[in-house]
C-alpha cells in the first residue's frame, strides 16, 4: 500500500515508479477538503501584488493611487496550488520531481475588498504519459471563494504535475 | 499607452508585447512576500542550486500576474477578467529573459449587452520557447460617456415590460420561519395561519434569486460603495395564508441615477403583482433598490477605449 505520509511529506518516503499500483490510493485522495478558511483582502495588499509585477509588466504607474482598485479573485488567492497545499492537503510525490504546473481563476462576481470564505480540495487527480514517453500525475486543487452571505465569487485552480525524469 | 480600442475589438487583434524583460531577484523576493510563497528556491541560489536550477525560479502565478496586469492595461478599465487559466511550460531563473504579449481569438456579444473576448496570451523565453500558455477570458462593458450604463440596464431589465412570473407555494413552514426570522409576532386573532404583512416582501423574485436582470451591474468598472433597499411599499388586498399558491409577475418601473454626497447612485424600482390560484388580485409591493458606484469623471481618467 503506498504510504500516504509521503504525499503529505514527502520526505518520509517514496514509492519506486515502476508501475500504476498506486491509483487507488491517489483515486482516494480525490475530494479530500483542507482546512476552510476565512481570507481577508486589503487595499494595501492589493497594492503589494500589484507592485511585484509592475517593474516587469512597465506599469509602475499602475503601482500607485492614480486607478482606484479594483480587487480580483486572484488578489484573495494569488497562488492557488499554495494555498491549497496550506490548508493541510497532501501533496502526491510519487515519480521524481513535482513542479507547480499551472493556475486558473474563474470569477463568477466581483469580489470587492473584504473576506471571503475558502473551501479548498483536491477535485482530480490524473495520470498519463508525456509524448516523450515519461510519467506524469496532475493533481488539481481547487478552492471554492464565496462571500459571508454564502454567494459564490469563483474559484481559484493550483495544478501540481509529478513527473518522472527522463532517465527513470 | 498599450492600450486598444475596446470597441474595434476583433479575433486576431494582437496586444502590444511586452519585453523582453530580465527577471530580477527583486521581482521574486516582492511576489514571495505579496504572495506569502516563501519556498527558498524562488529568492536563495544555493537552494535553487540544490534543486538543480541554475539560479532562483520565478513563481509561476507571478507570470500569470504579470499578463493578468498587462491585459488590464491592454484592455482598459472598462473590462473584467472572469477565466483566467495558464500552464507553466518551464522554469525560468533570475536572469533569464521575458517577453509576454498575446491576441484576441474571438469576440462574442453576450445576452446583457456586454461582449466575452477571449484571448491567448503568452510568455516566451529568449529563444523563442513558451514559458507560460494562458488563456483568457474578459467581459468588456464599454459605455458611451464612461458613465453608469443607464440605458442598458433599462434594456437589460425589459422597463415597463413584464420580466417575468414565478409560483410560490406557502406552506406552514414558511410563515413559522418567517415569523421567527423577524422575531415573533402576535396577532390579536391567534390565527397563525395568516402570514405577517411584511412576509408580501418575502415573495420577491430579486430577492429570492430567482430573477437576475442585471449581474453586470456586478462587473461594472467602478468602485461599489454600497447598495441596498431604498424602500418597500405594499399595497394588500387580502393576507397570504398558509396554503396559498401565489404567482409573483414582477416588472422594472423606473431605473435612474442620482448625485449623491457618497457617490453616483443607481435606482432600480420594481413593482410585483401577487395573485393567487383563481387569478385574484393578492397584494401589489413595489420595491426601489439602490447601488452607489464611485464614477470618474470620464475626462480624468484617460480612458481612451471606453
Amino acid at each position: 500500500m503506498t504510504d500516504l505520509r509521503a504525499a503529505v511529506r514527502p520526505e518520509l518516503g517514496r514509492r519506486p515508479g515502476t508501475g500504476w499500483a498506486w491509483s487507488g490510493e491517489l483515486a482516494a485522495l480525490v475530494g479530500s477538503v483542507g482546512t476552510v478558511t476565512t481570507v481577508a483582502l486589503s487595499a494595501a495588499q492589493i497594492t503589494r501584488l500589484r507592485a511585484a509585477v509592475a517593474r516587469v509588466a512597465g506599469l509602475e504607474r499602475a503601482a500607485g493611487h492614480d486607478r482606484p482598485v479594483r480587487a480580483t479573485l486572484a488578489d484573495y488567492c494569488p497562488d492557488p496550488l499554495v494555498f491549497a497545499l496550506e490548508s493541510g492537503l497532501p501533496r502526491p510525490q510519487i515519480l521524481d520531481r513535482v513542479i507547480d504546473g499551472g493556475s486558473a481563476w474563474e470569477q463568477r462576481l466581483d469580489p470587492g475588498i473584504g473576506t471571503l470564505t475558502a473551501v479548498p480540495r483536491i477535485t482530480e487527480i490524473v495520470e498519463r504519459v508525456t509524448s516523450a514517453g515519461r510519467r506524469l500525475i496532475r493533481t488539481c486543487y481547487e478552492t471554492e471563494l464565496r462571500t459571508s452571505r454564502g454567494a459564490l465569487v469563483g474559484w481559484a485552480r493550483g495544478f501540481s504535475l509529478d513527473l518522472e525524469d527522463g532517465d527513470a | 499607452m498599450n492600450g486598444v480600442r475596446t470597441q474595434t475589438l476583433e479575433a486576431g487583434t494582437e496586444f502590444e508585447a511586452r519585453g523582453p524583460v530580465v527577471i530580477g531577484l527583486e521581482d521574486t523576493v516582492r511576489w514571495a512576500a505579496a504572495s506569502g510563497d516563501y519556498t527558498p528556491f524562488h529568492f536563495d541560489p544555493a537552494a535553487a542550486a540544490d534543486r538543480g536550477f541554475r539560479g532562483p525560479v520565478a513563481h509561476g502565478p507571478w507570470k500569470s500576474a504579470v499578463l493578468r496586469s498587462l491585459l488590464d492595461e491592454w484592455l482598459g478599465q472598462s473590462s473584467t477578467l472572469v477565466e483566467f487559466d495558464a500552464r507553466y511550460l518551464s522554469a525560468d531563473c533570475v536572469g533569464d529573459e521575458l517577453t509576454f504579449g498575446g491576441v484576441v481569438s474571438s469576440v462574442e456579444a453576450a445576452d446583457d449587452g456586454s461582449r466575452r473576448v477571449r484571448c491567448d496570451l503568452w510568455a516566451r523565453r529568449a529563444d523563442g520557447g513558451q514559458s507560460v500558455a494562458a488563456t483568457a477570458v474578459v467581459v468588456v462593458d464599454a459605455q458611451p460617456g464612461g458613465g453608469l450604463p443607464v440605458d442598458r440596464l433599462k434594456a437589460a431589465v425589459k422597463l415597463g415590460e413584464d420580466a417575468g412570473s414565478f409560483v410560490y407555494r406557502v406552506d406552514r413552514n414558511d410563515i413559522l420561519s418567517f415569523v421567527d426570522a423577524i422575531g415573533g409576532w402576535s396577532r390579536a386573532d391567534d390565527d397563525d395561519t395568516i402570514a405577517p404583512t411584511t412576509f408580501f416582501a418575502a415573495l420577491d423574485p430579486v430577492e429570492r434569486r430567482d430573477l437576475d436582470l442585471d449581474a453586470f451591474l456586478q462587473r461594472l468598472p467602478f468602485p461599489m460603495r454600497g447598495g441596498g433597499n431604498a424602500f418597500n411599499e405594499v399595497d394588500y388586498v387580502r393576507p397570504i395564508r398558509e396554503g396559498d399558491v401565489i404567482t409573483v409577475t414582477t416588472r422594472y418601473t423606473d431605473v435612474y441615477e442620482k448625485k449623491g454626497s457618497r457617490g453616483t447612485l443607481l435606482f432600480r424600482v420594481r413593482t410585483n403583482e401577487l395573485r393567487d390560484a383563481d387569478g385574484q388580485l393578492v397584494a401589489t409591493t413595489r420595491c426601489g433598490h439602490v447601488l452607489t458606484y464611485d464614477v470618474p469623471d470620464p475626462a480624468a481618467t484617460g480612458e481612451a477605449s471606453a
